[in-house]
């Protein structure tokens, strides 16, 4: 396969996987949300902001995306890789396994956000927990974060910005 | 700091006649945790008629206090109130007994209670006919079609006239089976509306027996004809006009509710308080014992309001007391409640410890240390200065707002606070300012394009070097923890567990931190390899102790549990870096966007601004959040992991709400 190919891919699947699961946790969560505003108003704040929390991978993914085009020279520049060499050729795919890592550990935006979901339900009971909810959520992200520091090691070391 | 307020308990037996003084001194004054005493042929206290009577009007008030509540002129509100929220005044009530006070809540009661009950109907009945008309309004404009005078169709004595709809496809089988029962003496009209059919019917009174269950069989909906003479056209108007007249008569109701809320609220309010407080009160009378003439209590009180409180009780009692207070038992060690002891400036950050739950009596109490790890994590998870001066200035102004009330909002914005300042600090050391939105500033000043603030290194160009950071401080800050447990254990007596449970993951950082050096002295590696080797065989003789036959297993789990502890902290630099990589985000597409123009408008500067105020604030508030959580989490799952139970019983003193109001006692 061409050098582009490979850099497309990974940038495509580093943004696309991960904002695909963070649409599905945000809409887990926002369906809950939309239940308790129901019930009471007051619960908006709280909700809004455990329903926003699977919305980080997305963000990780975006972010890789931006790497490794700038790595890749398509941002400011020209594509570095043109020539389909095999220095170039692995230097791309490393870019294609980054963008890969982001993206599948990005899926625990799903699973994310049906812990979020269950802690909307749980602070419209009682608005104490909050703060627990959003720690229990947050759990499901740590495998995105690894995710993302492989992601990140794997260019700033393999291919370089 | 690092220990729990001092516990020691309290006994007093006094004169029954001074229990409701006692109970409302020590209630104001809100240092004692009163428990239950356990007292045997002596009788448990009960609440009498007074403290009925308090809960029941506490209730009523309250219901006074939505109604009125609901009328009052909303005075301030949005986000200067949120910010500097006004202060409560407090109005004094002269206590004398919780009869006395009883007495001039029914004596308030019995002339506001009738008057605001009065509007309250006079605006229900009123909203009652309201919606009364508006259904006729509606019947008429359904009859409407039809034309007839409403007196025909409210018609009943030889004749009688019935209303109603029906859907369209039963109509014809029914008006058959009516012309049938009544031997077709019977008159219809009838008018299509969409998929139902409006008809009068007119039959002899003596057939409406027979006619009747036709009618039901058809479920024909019966419409009750307005009152009034003259054809629905004529009729509507008069309705109207006397829909009009009831809303403003609703308008006039809601008016006077208005008032009444200005002139009673705040004193419902106050009323409000003191029952609330009475009830509150009248709570721990099932834990105190009674004699006849004598009654007794017990609870735990912080050795250092002991000698305000024994002084208070002297003078209440007029020294017909016998008070005693002792130290805790060792077997009541489970028992003592927990208040934290702090500095006034990490007393704020007692708010994080106990939501994951205050130490128990002889384990040590983080706050001190979180005060400082929470903060610099947030920072370093943040690592921008122009963020945290964004986060600095808000939590700064929520600070001073807050500071009187000394509510969640104030522990959190100061925590908050402590968290901006570690942030720029960081920002300055990466030269992050909006990402690298100063940096690009910089090379348009100077000209010079490689021109940048100072930095120790630039993140996203050697994340390598921030990773070794993050994990290098997870060492140390793990190695806290193990440390505060290992003193902590041998302090309490358990020198096995602290040796064999926190001891050995001690020699195993040493030994990382050996290796890990870069150069290294003679002999460091066999230093660390021996030091590697002496915890691993520590934490193997802790396991096989604690678990036995599953130590083989548990071994296995717990050392790579250790290491998967280690490497969380490794969220420190991924968060740091998605700072910098969303915020660089937002620079180039505001580059991108910069240099449109149509003719000579520069339209991309104006889209390019929006853009960056609103990305940069929105990526301030994302991850602000991320490193508020992340931060929190490190400490509860990482550190406290190491050494902390959490399992204390907060304190929870006798001790009364005061907003709106404020006892005198008598002398």
């Amino acid at each position: 396969m061409d050098p582009i190919v490979y850099v497309s891919l990974g940038a495509a699947l580093a943004a696309g996987l991960a904002g695909a699961a963070s649409a599905f946790g945000v809409g887990v969560a926002g369906a809950a949300a939309a239940g308790v505003v129901a019930e009471d108003e007051k619960n908006f704040k709280n909700a809004l902001i455990l329903e926003g929390l699977p919305m980080t991978q997305s963000i990780y993914g975006l972010i890789t995306l931006f790497l490794i085009l700038l790595s890749a020279g398509i941002i400011g520049g020209g594509f570095k890789f043109a020539e389909p060499n095999t220095e170039n050729i692995v230097k791309s795919a490393i870019l294609l396994g980054a963008g890969l890592t982001v993206g599948l550990t990005g899926l625990s935006a799903i699973p994310q956000g049906i812990i979020a979901s269950a802690g909307i339900g749980a602070v419209a009971k009682n608005p104490k927990t909050f703060t627990q909810g959003i720690i229990f959520a947050a759990m499901a992200e740590t495998m995105a974060i690894f995710g993302l520091v492989g992601a990140l090691i794997m260019i700033a070391t393999g291919v370089g910005l | 700091m690092f220990r729990p307020e001092e516990m020691v308990k309290i006994e007093v037996i006094t004169l029954s006649r001074f229990k409701d003084p006692l109970l409302t001194y020590l209630h104001e004054a809100g240092a004692v945790e009163i428990r239950e005493l356990d007292v045997e042929l002596a009788q448990r206290d009960s609440p009498n008629e007074y403290h009925r009577k308090a809960a029941s009007y506490s209730i009523t008030i309250s219901r006074l206090a939505d109604f009125l509540r609901a009328y009052r002129k909303a005075s301030g509100g949005g986000i200067k109130a949120f910010i500097f929220p006004p202060e409560r005044k407090k109005r004094k009530y002269r206590y004398e007994g919780i009869e006395k006070l009883i007495k001039d809540v029914e004596d308030f009661l019995s002339v506001v209670e009738p008057e605001v009950k009065a509007v309250e109907n006079r605006i229900t009945s009123t909203q009652a006919e309201i919606e009364r008309i508006k259904e006729n309004i509606a019947v008429l404009e359904l009859l409407s079609a039809i034309d007839l005078d409403v007196e025909y169709l409210r018609h009943s004595g030889l004749v009688e006239v019935v209303v109603g709809t029906v859907e369209r496809q039963k109509f014809e089988p029914m008006l058959k089976e009516l012309r049938e029962v009544t031997e077709g003496r019977i008159a219809v009209a009838s008018r299509d509306m969409k998929d139902r059919i409006l008809a009068v019917f007119a039959f002899l009174r003596k057939d409406y027996e027979r006619a009747n269950p036709v009618l039901a069989k058809y479920s024909l909906e019966r419409i009750e004809v307005p009152e009034g003479r003259g054809r629905p056209r004529e009729l509507t108007p008069v309705y109207q006009e006397k829909l009009n007249e009831k809303e403003r008569e609703l308008e006039e109701a809601k008016e006077e509710a208005a008032k009444m809320a200005e002139l009673y609220y705040d004193d419902v309010v106050f009323y409000q308080e003191l029952m609330e407080n009475e009830r509150d009160k009248a709570t721990v009378l099932p834990m105190l014992a009674r004699t006849n003439m004598t009654f007794a209590l017990t609870g735990w009180i912080p050795r250092k309001d002991v000698p305000e409180i024994l002084e208070g009780i002297k003078k209440v009692t007029k020294g017909k007391a016998y008070i005693n207070v002792r130290e805790p038992e060792k077997e009541e060690l489970e028992d003592i409640p927990i208040k934290l002891k702090n500095p006034g400036w990490a007393r704020p950050f007692e708010m994080l410890t106990e939501m994951y739950g205050v130490p128990k009596y002889n384990e040590i109490d983080p706050t001190p240390i979180i005060a400082f790890t929470y903060s610099f994590f947030f920072g370093f998870m943040l690592t921008d200065f122009l963020y945290g001066l964004i986060v600095g200035i808000v939590a700064a102004l929520l600070v001073k707002g807050h500071k009187k009330l000394n509510d969640g909002t104030y522990k959190f914005a100061y925590t908050l606070l402590w968290s901006a300042v570690f942030t720029m600090a960081m920002g300055i050391l990466f030269g992050s300012y909006f990402g690298n939105a100063g940096d690009i500033v910089l090379q348009y000043i100077t000209g010079n394009p490689n021109a940048q603030f100072p930095r120790i290194t630039d993140p996203l160009k050697d994340p390598m070097f921030v990773l070794m950071l993050a994990l290098a401080i997870g060492l140390a800050h793990l190695f806290l923890g193990y440390s505060i447990g290992f003193f902590v254990r041998w302090k309490n007596g358990d020198r096995k567990g602290a040796f064999l449970e926190q001891f050995p993951w001690m020699l195993i950082i040493l030994a990382v931190v050996l290796y890990a050096m870069p150069s290294k002295p003679e002999g460091a590696l066999m230093g660390a390899k021996a030091l590697f080797g002496a915890g691993l065989v520590l934490f193997a003789i802790g396991e096989i102790a604690a678990n036995g036959g599953l130590a083989a297993l548990m071994i296995i789990s717990d050392f790579f549990g250790f290491v998967g502890t280690w490497l969380s902290y490794a969220r420190l630099m991924a968060l740091a870096l998605a700072t910098s990589g969303i915020a660089m985000v937002i620079n180039v597409l505001v580059d991108m966007v910069w240099g449109i123009k149509i003719s000579v408008v520069p339209l991309g500067i104006v889209i390019g601004v929006i853009i960056f105020i609103g990305g940069q604030l929105f990526s301030t508030a994302i991850n602000a959040l991320g490193a508020f959580v992340h931060s929190l989490r490190l400490q509860y799952v990482e550190f406290f992991g190491t050494f902390y139970s959490g399992e204390g019983k907060p304190f929870s003193p006798f001790k009364s709400k005061r907003e709106v109001s404020e006892l005198e006692l008598e002398a």
